[in-house]
């Protein structure tokens, strides 16, 4: 009897950096690679997650999204509830054609949206992040440096985890899993 | 698979240099102090996929020096990208992620160094033609002692 009630109060266990408490999520309003607005606040309901980088980075961003089409693949019907926000933080580059045809590349369904550098400036603070252009001799022209980390908000609008690039596939699709089961 | 070695240096001669690609991607991806080979090798090569031209990408792969002398790799090129620059990826305690280029990749006597995501990796900017999963492209390799290694790199998305 006692164990069937304790087994009720399990606490929830994530893979990755969990926020304890939970986190009310920053605001967040960009404008998306196909010219909607995307305001973070309307998307109670779904598991979103959210990455800042920028297209012409070769190596960190598009080896999250692939992650992230892995994930979206394992979830099935499950990925229908869970938004996956690629957030832009070099929008001179960043054009809304080019937005959309980077992050289609992964999934038709991921978004990829960005604001003015003042608004990102803002959200990146609210998520204790930066970015910064870094001058470079390459031929791509410069580099920017952003955060690696995929962040994860929950149904009910609460920053719930943080993961570190690299991310397993079977712990992220987990961890989504229950939170979308309301953990 | 093996990959194609043209090795116009003199002293290189003597060391039956050998180049294999496996196009699998390898586990165990930094320096890697104990090796068996007795040649420059190049194994687990590949290209992430990009179905724009003019694109930037990313390319991956290991070599190892199992030659008595250190090797420079002092300029990478390849048939899918006008430009190919070696970059390194380094995330600081933060999750900072920082993009580094690179001159050139010094590979001590009896060493490796594997590329792999969030570390070396070779930046192949404007792509020749769209890079569609399961194809092969080819990655030359320019060494100081005047080798040309070519080994041929899977896509993969």
């Amino acid at each position: 009897m006692l164990g069937v009630a304790l087994s009720g109060c399990k606490p929830v266990s994530f893979h990755g950096t969990t926020y304890e408490p939970p986190e009310t999520a920053p605001v967040v309003n960009l404008k998306t690679a196909t010219g909607a607005d995307f305001s973070l606040a309307n998307e109670k309901g779904s598991v979103v997650l959210l990455f800042f980088g920028y297209t012409h980075c070769p190596d960190i961003c598009p080896t999250t999204l692939s992650d992230w089409a892995r994930v979206k693949a394992a979830l099935g019907r499950d990925a229908s509830r869970v938004r996956f926000v690629f957030i832009s933080v070099d929008p001179a580059r960043d054009d809304p054609a080019t937005l959309k045809s980077y992050v289609s590349r992964f999934d038709p369904d991921f978004i990829g949206a960005t604001a003015d550098t003042a608004t990102l400036a803002r959200i990146e603070k609210s998520f204790h992040v930066e970015s910064s252009r870094e001058e470079s001799k390459s031929a791509s022209g410069y580099d920017v440096t952003h955060p690696s980390q995929t962040f994860v908000v929950d149904r009910n609008g609460d920053l719930r985890i943080l993961y570190s690039f690299g991310m397993a596939t079977n712990d992220v699709v987990s961890d989504i899993r229950q939170l979308l089961r309301g953990a | 698979m093996k990959a194609s070695c043209k090795p116009v240096a003199r002293r290189y001669a003597f060391y039956a240099v050998m180049c294999t690609a496996l196009g699998v991607l390898g586990a165990g991806c930094h320096r890697e102090p104990k090796i068996s080979a007795t040649s420059f090798e190049v194994h687990d090569a590949w290209v992430r996929a990009d179905p724009d031209s003019g694109a930037t990408t990313a390319g991956y792969l290991r070599l190892v020096n199992g030659t008595p002398d250190s090797l420079v790799v002092s300029r990478f090129a390849s048939d899918a990208a006008r430009t190919v620059e070696l970059h390194e990826t380094s995330i600081d305690s933060a999750g900072e992620a920082t993009m580094t280029m690179r001159d050139s990749l010094v590979i001590a006597p009896s060493h490796s160094v594997a590329m792999r995501p969030g570390a070396y990796h070779l930046m192949m900017i404007g792509t020749e033609h769209p890079l569609v999963p399961g194809t092969m492209v080819r990655i030359t390799m320019h060494l100081s002692n005047g080798s040309i290694v070519s080994t041929s790199a899977r896509v993969k998305s």
